[in-house]
């Protein structure tokens, strides 16, 4: 569903990522592991557009949509819950939800809305408050939430588990789980390097921008080296 | 939402009533011409409201579109035959369509970046109306024809205080509107997040350019309703220092605050008119003023008022 084949690219005239390529199939869900600094985040910017690519190619649906600007790929089918959550604090959780939902707001946007307190609780108890006033895991549901607002076919998550509580990591990770279950192709981007391939079918290991290895996630968890370089074994 | 749509139009109804009842109890002309002052800076302020304290962008050269407006209201009739009470809409079209131009090379930018173009921008046009001095008369200013409507010449500051007050009550209703629709929740997303809209789907550099089009065409219809209520127009109104005057009122009023930017005009115009019994030390006063109220209320007035009653009801 999303082939990533080639990438290269970064910022100015430092090059973060090389040759890289990866693949995300229709209800699978996809680890991107890494070290900080490998790239991770990079690629989930350049995929969803927020950056320039300077090598290579993106197909959603066999289609090229490295061309296109953020906004349009997006209007694809294509999700992304950026890093440090971006949510519109001032806003409230339930104006974030709206605007997930700008580009389609001829669909049913309440009972999109819905779903999302039905996958995440806390958040309906919290509809009325500013996105800031939450903590850093409500944050994170709601960054999730609004990007599933936009039904999205690819949803791409660059470390939801970022300076939350163990026990809201396996929270939100499993919702993740779920998501892939019910259709989504999922990308997700963790340090983390367990708690993602243990939900996830497939990863990959990126180190300096390259991927050093792709396998399933079973035989990943299993790998000396990389227990010892990324499991902290 | 109900209580938001019922907010909104309390706030314009609260508004005209002020302006009525200013208008009734008003003793002279002189009053009369410092009001109405007060509302062409506040609509001038209300694009700002717009492009600063809902879409997080800065212009430090709003004036510039004042300085068209006002122009259009002089030359337009004096050379081109135009009835001036059409110069508004014109001055306005000949705005937006420069932001629409300028706008999008100049919205790449950010922060400091781009309040340095808009700068520069700003110095452009008072440089053009202050050499151009066959078409704009130069540093000395133009005079601005009166309009005649059914043989009247409208030349009261009765007139043009009304006529500013309804431009200013439209400006602020249209504004206020702007909250409650996806537009307003798109700009304010764009003011939070950059990266967090343009993953929702934004299209930032669109929205971008809009919120800048539409401050500039506000800016413009002030600057005619200045000119043709002065009957006079000076390059002044396009300078640097108006700019910052423009962007003191929206702050120091609250930036995000349809109200606020109304109140910082006013406090704005009315102030250099009570502290002239300080001759010399006007202006020192003035800006003693300014920065005491932003250091102890940083958000603007507005919202500081409205923090205070709450807790207070609370």
């Amino acid at each position: 569903m999303l082939e990533v084949s080639g990438a290269s690219g970064g910022y100015g005239p430092i090059q973060v990522i090389h040759d890289l390529s990866v693949s995300v199939d229709k209800a699978e869900l996809v680890a991107l592991v890494g070290s900080n600094g490998a790239g991770k985040t990079t690629l989930l910017r350049a995929i969803s557009g927020l950056q320039p690519l300077t090598g290579g190619e993106i197909r959603l649906d066999g289609e090229p949509i490295g061309h296109l600007p953020a906004h349009l790929r997006v209007a694809r089918g294509l999700a992304h819950v950026p890093e440090g959550r971006q949510v519109f604090g001032p806003l409230s959780v339930e104006d974030n939800l709206r605007l997930g939902a700008y580009l389609n707001r001829s669909d049913n946007v309440s009972r999109k809305r819905d779903r999302v307190f039905d996958l995440f609780p806390a958040l309906a108890e919290k509809r009325r408050a500013a996105a800031g006033s939450l903590s850093g895991g409500q944050q994170q549901m709601l960054a999730i939430g609004r990007a599933l607002m936009s039904s999205p076919r690819v949803l791409m998550l660059d470390e939801p588990s970022m300076g939350l509580a163990p026990n809201l990591v396996d929270t939100i990770l499993d919702t993740v789980g779920q998501l892939a279950r019910d259709g989504m192709a999922i990308l997700l981007v963790e340090q983390n390097a367990v708690a993602a391939l243990r939900i996830a079918a497939r990863g990959y290991v990126i180190e300096t921008g390259r991927i050093t290895q792709a396998d399933n996630s079973g035989a990943l968890l299993r790998d000396e080296r990389l227990r010892a370089a990324y499991l902290g074994e | 939402m109900p209580h938001r749509l019922s907010d909104r139009h309390l706030s314009v109804l609260a508004l005209a009533g002020v302006v009525i009842a200013l208008g009734w109890i008003l003793p002279n002309a002189y009053f009369l011409r410092i009001a109405t002052l007060v509302w062409i800076f506040a609509l001038a302020t209300l694009g700002l409201t717009v492009l600063i304290g809902q879409a997080g962008q800065v212009s430090l050269g709003q004036a510039g579109f004042l300085g068209v407006g006002a122009y259009a209201a002089a030359i337009l009739p004096t050379r081109y035959g135009l009835p001036p009470l059409a110069t508004p809409f014109v001055g306005a079209f000949v705005s937006g369509a420069l932001a629409f131009l300028v706008g999008r090379p100049i919205l790449r930018l950010k922060g400091h970046y781009l309040a340095i173009a808009t700068l520069g921008l700003g110095f452009l046009i008072s440089l053009v109306l202050t050499n151009e001095v066959g078409w704009t008369g130069g540093p000395d200013g133009m005079q601005v024809p009166r309009p005649v409507v059914f043989g009247v010449s409208l030349s009261q500051p009765s007139t043009w205080y009304w006529i500013s007050a309804a431009s200013l009550l439209i400006g602020a209703w249209l504004v206020l509107n702007l909250d409650g629709t996806t537009t307003g929740r798109a700009f304010r997303a764009l003011r939070d997040s950059e990266v967090g809209a343009s993953v929702m789907g934004i299209d930032v550099s669109r929205m971008k350019l809009r919120a800048f089009v539409l401050a500039a065409v506000y800016a413009s219809v002030a600057g005619s309703l200045l000119g043709l209520s002065n009957g006079f127009v000076t390059p002044d109104q396009s300078s640097f220092l108006q700019s910052v005057e423009l962007v003191t009122m929206s702050v120091l009023g609250g930036a995000h605050s349809v109200v606020g930017a109304i109140l910082g005009s006013a406090m704005l115009v009315l102030l250099p008119q009570v502290l002239t019994v300080m001759q010399d030390y006007e202006t020192l006063v003035l800006g003693a003023i300014v920065v005491v109220v932003m250091i102890f209320l940083p958000s603007g007035l507005v919202p500081a008022l409205v923090d205070l009653t709450k807790r207070l009801t609370r």
